[in-house]
């Protein structure tokens, strides 16, 4: 006989204790969808089916048991720390899931500046951890824009990336260790060392699993020192983006490493940046590190730059300033709230990859489909913010106006279209369709055309470690309906 | 009816950091730096009179959208024709006029008088650069004709020629309705934010010609920006809203909630 909601609710307070399991109505609502659909709760519409509970976890012990127990009542578990997905990994898709919630496992457990490394519990905001170590002189090299909302569960969940990628990486080149708990409630802990050999690297069935195959309670992650006193910003507007990403190429082939390399289109960088470069594209680099080397790749940087007749140098004050108000803070998505009651104006993003030969052609096919296709839109821009020796993302930033439509249609008149678009050109050039949001709930119907062949492996994963199909169901992988 | 919405581009004081709140001379801070936006006063105008054209449809509504100053506010006033303003009209001017409401309003009073006569005139209240709160009243003194503060509402009157207006003053609201010609002063408006135009109306009205007024055009001379101010800056200097911020510990929400109940909420909710 299936187990009743009153029934989980009541197994989940003896594991965890009745103050850390929450039914509260609206709680409950707010809980079964991401940014995704925040139109819909905006407008308090709840389409996706209600979760039995959110469960606060606090130890990796707790989260075994009520793990085990989800598995063994083959319910739905969503993980969660954040809460700042944006492509519907934290819809609860199935009746009677539970959000598991980390949040409050948030103690910085070591900072170890003598091997660099500092480990956290899943729910330490990035951004406090940040601070912590900025005071002592030390970074994790990690800036997201979501680093005032994001925590480090969900930080290595989706496989995240933050501003300064070019030159530290996405969170799976400074991910050392990693504890996590699997539904059979088996807690595993890869250990902290500098590399191995020893067969396949594990921690990769970890980074970027969205939830869907374990639950992180613990990270270790890379330290670096801090320098901003040795940080050199340069700024250049330019006519074609073609032009911007050859010269982000060649400085990527020429083995330089700025932290920023970033490319905006006019209409993506009409916002912030039109007070000096009204029509024009935009490129950014930052140069940083120890003082010679920053110095080095500023120069070469500058030398590169130079060949280009189109670019012309901006104050590098511009650029500071805009990059000082980046970051999305709760503050910010409350107006953004307020904003699309008032407009009914809405924007989201997609963002994807390729390699340099197919880039712009990506880039161009999507503007020109999304123009032409989607009715009502106000604004389709993007830029380029994490670039590789073998190429770059392309992050396509989307408004439109919400034309008489009921809130739990705008997904489907507008959203998805899009986002199919994007994904559809992306993967027939041969790009990949997710660069750093993850596959949420909302691209999984691409996801064999992403894999081909290797979605064998994928598939194979998921059967193994999650047999009975509980975590996050219908994420990365969808839902057999 | 024939309405003049009269706006103004702003430096996004938000954006500076405390460190770019520098004084230079102690007359100017440096907002070059800084993207511009609408004046929040004038973006609630702008999107109350667009509200009211939605209402109305009789073809003698007439929306005009105007700003002083120089051409880079071509691009604001291209996006309110994809707005559908049926005017844009910029008078063009090189000077710093943020401390210079006399000038302001001398030079719209010039149109309205010399160049194309509006029933109705709405502005803003004040804005972040200069906050001098004066230039709808001295614009209405100028005409000679009223001027209804803290606007919050602006709606179609029955009457002829009549719009009804709603004001708010401390926490009194005034709901009138009112024969043009006047002058509106818009205040804080519950929803501010105007409307976004489509790519496609921006991409049609690109090309769509700007009005633009010389000071001549205004019959107004150079030398009267400096003689027309009646107010000299005597100093500008930065107010330190110091805050002082408590971080509450707790190992889980709810202890955390108790604190922040027990220390700091309890007293006051008594
Ligand atoms: C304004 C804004 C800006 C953003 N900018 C960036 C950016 O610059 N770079 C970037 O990479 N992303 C960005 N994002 C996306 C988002 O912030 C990241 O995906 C982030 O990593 C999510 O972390 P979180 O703690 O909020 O996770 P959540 O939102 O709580 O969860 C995200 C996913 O991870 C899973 N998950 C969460 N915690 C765990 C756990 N402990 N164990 C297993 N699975 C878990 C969830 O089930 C879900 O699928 C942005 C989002 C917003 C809203």
């Amino acid at each position: 006989m299936k187990i009743t909601r009153e029934q989980i609710v009541e197994n989940l307070m003896n594991i965890v204790g009745e103050d850390s399991v929450i039914t509260d109505e609206q709680v409950l609502k707010t809980s079964s969808h991401d940014r995704f659909r925040k139109y819909e709760d905006i407008n308090g519409v709840y389409t996706q089916p209600i979760p039995a509970a959110v469960v606060k976890v606090k130890s990796t012990d707790e989260v075994a048991q009520v793990l085990k127990f989800m598995n063994e009542n083959q319910l739905n578990v969503v993980p969660r720390t954040g809460a700042s997905a944006t492509e519907g990994g934290l819809e609860t898709a199935l009746e009677n899931s539970v959000v598991v919630d980390g949040s409050d496992m948030n103690k910085i457990i070591k900072i170890d500046v003598y091997n660099m490394l500092v480990t956290a519990q899943c729910g330490v905001s990035l951004e406090v951890l940040e601070d912590k170590l900025r005071e002592q002189g030390y970074t994790t090299g990690h800036s997201p824009q979501s680093k005032p909302l994001a925590q480090m569960g969900g930080l290595v969940a989706t496989r995240s990336i933050g501003q300064f990628s070019t030159l530290y990486g996405g969170i799976e080149d400074m991910l050392v260790g990693v504890e996590a708990v699997f539904p059979n409630g088996n807690i595993t802990r890869i250990k902290n060392v500098p590399r191995r050999a020893a067969g396949p690297d594990i921690r990769h069935v970890i980074i970027g699993s969205e939830g869907a195959l374990c639950f992180i309670t613990e990270v270790t992650v890379k330290i670096f020192k801090y320098m901003p006193e040795n940080n050199l910003l340069y700024g250049y507007t330019l006519d074609n983006m073609k032009t911007g990403f050859e010269i982000l190429r060649e400085v990527m082939i020429n083995g330089y490493k700025p932290s920023v390399a970033r490319l905006y289109d006019p209409e993506d960088g009409d916002y912030h940046f039109s007070h000096f470069a009204e029509g024009k594209c935009v490129l950014i680099f930052m140069a940083e590190g120890p003082k010679a080397i920053a110095d080095a790749t500023g120069k070469a940087i500058e030398e590169i730059v130079a060949k280009y007749k189109e670019c012309k140098k901006v104050d590098e004050k511009f650029i500071q300033v805009w990059f000082d108000n980046l970051n999305w803070d709760p503050a910010k998505v409350a107006e953004e709230r307020v904003e699309i009651v008032e407009t009914h104006n809405l924007g989201f993003t997609t963002e994807v990859s390729g390699n340099w030969d197919i880039i712009n052609e990506i880039y161009e096919v999507c503007i020109e489909r999304i123009r032409n296709e989607i009715p009502d839109i106000t604004l389709i821009g993007g830029h380029s913010s994490h670039s590789y020796l073998n190429g770059t993302n392309m992050y396509f930033v989307y408004y439109y106006n919400l034309v008489n439509i009921k809130p739990e249609e705008e997904i489907d008149k507008y959203h998805n279209p899009i986002q199919d678009i994007i994904v559809e050109e992306t993967i027939r050039a041969g790009g990949s369709m997710c660069h750093h949001h993850g596959v949420g709930k909302h691209r999984t119907h691409f996801i064999q055309e992403e894999y081909q062949s290797s979605y064998y492996i994928l598939e194979t994963l998921k059967k193994s470690f999650d047999p009975n199909g509980i975590m996050n169901a219908g994420t990365i992988i969808p839902l057999n309906k | 009816m024939n309405i003049l919405v009269c706006f103004k581009n702003v430096p996004d004081l938000d954006a500076l950091s405390v460190n770019d709140w520098l004084i230079e001379d102690h007359f100017q801070v440096d907002t070059s730096y800084v993207r511009t936006m609408l004046n929040p006063y004038d973006e609630s105008a702008l999107e109350l009179t667009l509200k009211l054209g939605d209402a109305e449809k009789n073809d003698d509504f007439k929306l005009t959208a105007l700003t002083v100053g120089t051409s880079h506010l071509d691009k604001v006033l291209k996006t309110l024709y994809a707005l559908k303003y049926d005017l844009g009209v910029r008078l063009d001017c090189k000077s710093d006029i943020r401390f210079n409401p006399c000038f302001v309003s001398r030079m719209i009073c010039n149109y309205v008088k010399n160049i194309k006569n509006h029933q109705v005139i709405i502005l803003g209240s004040q804005s972040n650069v200069g906050d001098n709160a004066k230039t709808p009243l001295l614009v209405a003194e100028g005409l000679g004709i009223p001027c209804i503060t803290s606007v919050i509402g602006i709606k179609l009157a029955e009457q002829k020629d009549c719009l009804s207006i709603t004001s708010k003053i401390d926490d009194l609201i005034i709901e009138q309705i009112v024969k043009a010609p006047f002058v509106l002063a818009v205040g804080d408006v519950p929803t501010s934010y105007i409307r976004v135009p489509t790519l496609k109306d921006r991409i049609q009205y690109k090309e769509k010609e700007i009005k633009v007024f010389t000071l001549e055009d205004l019959e107004i001379k150079e030398n009267d920006v400096e003689e027309e101010n009646d107010t000299q800056l005597i100093e500008l200097s930065y107010e330190k809203n110091g805050r002082n911020c408590v971080f509450i510990q707790g190992h889980h929400s709810s202890e955390k909630a108790n604190v922040l109940y027990k220390e700091y909420l309890m007293e006051r909710i008594k």
